[in-house]
């Protein structure tokens, strides 16, 4: 005797059980107070149809002989849908393409920006989760990670390629100028920016315009202190609200680190600042102080 | 001014176990919640952010739009301090200045 359920069609109306056994033979099968009897026929089947959930008993009889076998049957499935819809607003830059991709790397939502400025769009996406945003120009790329968690929550998301200020071999990038302000004097050649105070002066050197961070996480300047006339002089960078301030000044200052090396010169080294918090227009700025001389060799934005 | 950093570099205006106390004249002046939302990484330490850079300095962790704004409100309540104790010192002149000169009553 064989037998096999059709599940799939139980939406309510049970399941289908097509007993196979020889041919004009009893066949009943029973579950629980439920029993129901029919001939096999000449073709040796037996179809039963609206069984429930649960294991039946198949009982086969003629010609004096009796064979039982049980079953389990599963016709009853059920599955949880709600409606689900999250947006993502994503700005990112000229001449780009934009992905959203899920936890499995698939991709959810897509734009193109052939534009030469950057372009704002919102992907929506229909389940929780982790989401990536990534844009890319073919050379650079930025990406940033966005957590679902509600149905109708709103996230915004700007990507921006890395910002070179300064770079050695290149120097200035266009559009950008140092001026300064105090007893300093300045040198600005393709492979470094050198900023010198001398004895007891000091001064500042600011890069123009100012820059808005809001795209930014990471300012990093390859720098060092080259030369100090005392044990008092100090070099920091500074981001200001305003082009210059004074050394005690820290009403315009939003966020600096110092600048260090031997009182004989140090090496060059990476300073960074994390700057994912500010969201304003700042101006760079490098104070040297009490007769410190510094020189830098890549101002970058990332 | 004194502050506390704890294990994060983030910044405290009271000592507590496991916090250590720097001098930083850059938070001169700033108000409580000011404070709090930066981070100080003394000379010579680093802070690892989510991406595995090591930064230093003095930042903000804090959205700056939101200490710049509690540090406004700060100071435009020192201010109001300021000028009502203007005025109650300008009252209290004037009233010695009568009683001096005998302009009173």
């Amino acid at each position: 005797m064989t037998g096999f359920t059709n599940a799939s069609t139980g939406i309510s109306g049970g399941a289908k059980l097509v007993v196979s056994c020889p041919a004009n033979v009893s066949v009943t099968v029973s579950k629980g107070d439920k029993s129901y009897t029919k001939n096999s026929g000449t073709l040796g089947s037996a179809t039963f149809k609206g069984l429930t959930t649960g294991t039946w008993t198949i009982v086969i009889s003629g010609n004096g002989q009796t064979a039982t076998r049980t079953i389990e049957i599963t016709a009853d499935y059920s599955i949880t849908i709600a409606f689900f819809s999250a947006t993502i607003k994503i700005t990112y830059p000229a001449s780009s393409t934009c992905v959203v991709t899920n936890e499995s790397g698939q991709t959810v939502a897509s734009n193109t920006n052939t534009d030469t400025s950057a372009k704002t769009w919102t992907a929506t996406v229909n389940a929780t989760g982790t989401y990536t945003v990534t844009a890319t120009d073919g050379t650079s790329s930025k990406s940033q990670s966005v957590e679902i968690t509600a149905e109708g929550q709103f996230e915004t998301v700007e990507l921006g390629y890395a910002l070179v200020i300064f770079e050695a071999g290149k120097g200035l990038s266009d559009g950008f100028t140092l001026t300064t302000s105090g007893t300093i004097s300045k040198s600005v050649t393709a492979d470094k920016i050198s900023l010198t105070t001398t004895s007891n002066n000091s001064g500042q050197g600011t890069i123009k315009p100012s820059i808005d961070l809001s795209q930014y996480s990471t300012l990093t300047v390859t720098a060092a202190r080259k030369a100090v006339a005392s044990a008092y002089s100090s070099a920091q960078i500074r981001l200001l609200t305003k082009e210059t301030a004074d050394q005690t000044d820290s009403s315009s200052v939003v966020a600096q680190a110092a600048i260090t090396g031997s009182l004989t010169g140090g090496e060059l080294y990476d300073i960074t600042i994390d700057v994912s918090s500010i969201s304003d227009t700042v101006f760079l700025n490098f104070g040297c102080w009490t007769g410190a001389s510094i020189e830098i060799t890549s101002i970058k934005l990332t | 001014m004194k502050i506390y950093i704890d294990n994060d570099y983030k910044c405290h205006v009271s000592p507590g176990e496991g916090l250590r106390e720097f001098d930083v004249p850059f938070f001169d002046g700033k108000c409580d919640e000011f404070i709090e939302g930066y981070r100080y990484i003394p000379d010579g330490e680093t802070w690892t952010n989510e991406n595995g850079v090591k930064c230093s300095g003095t930042s903000p962790w804090k959205d700056y739009n939101e200490l710049r704004k509690a540090q406004a409100e700060y100071e435009h309540g020192l201010l109001i301090d300021l000028q009502t104790n203007s005025v109650a010192i300008s009252d209290a002149d004037t009233a010695y200045q009568e009683g001096v000169n005998g302009t009173y009553g």
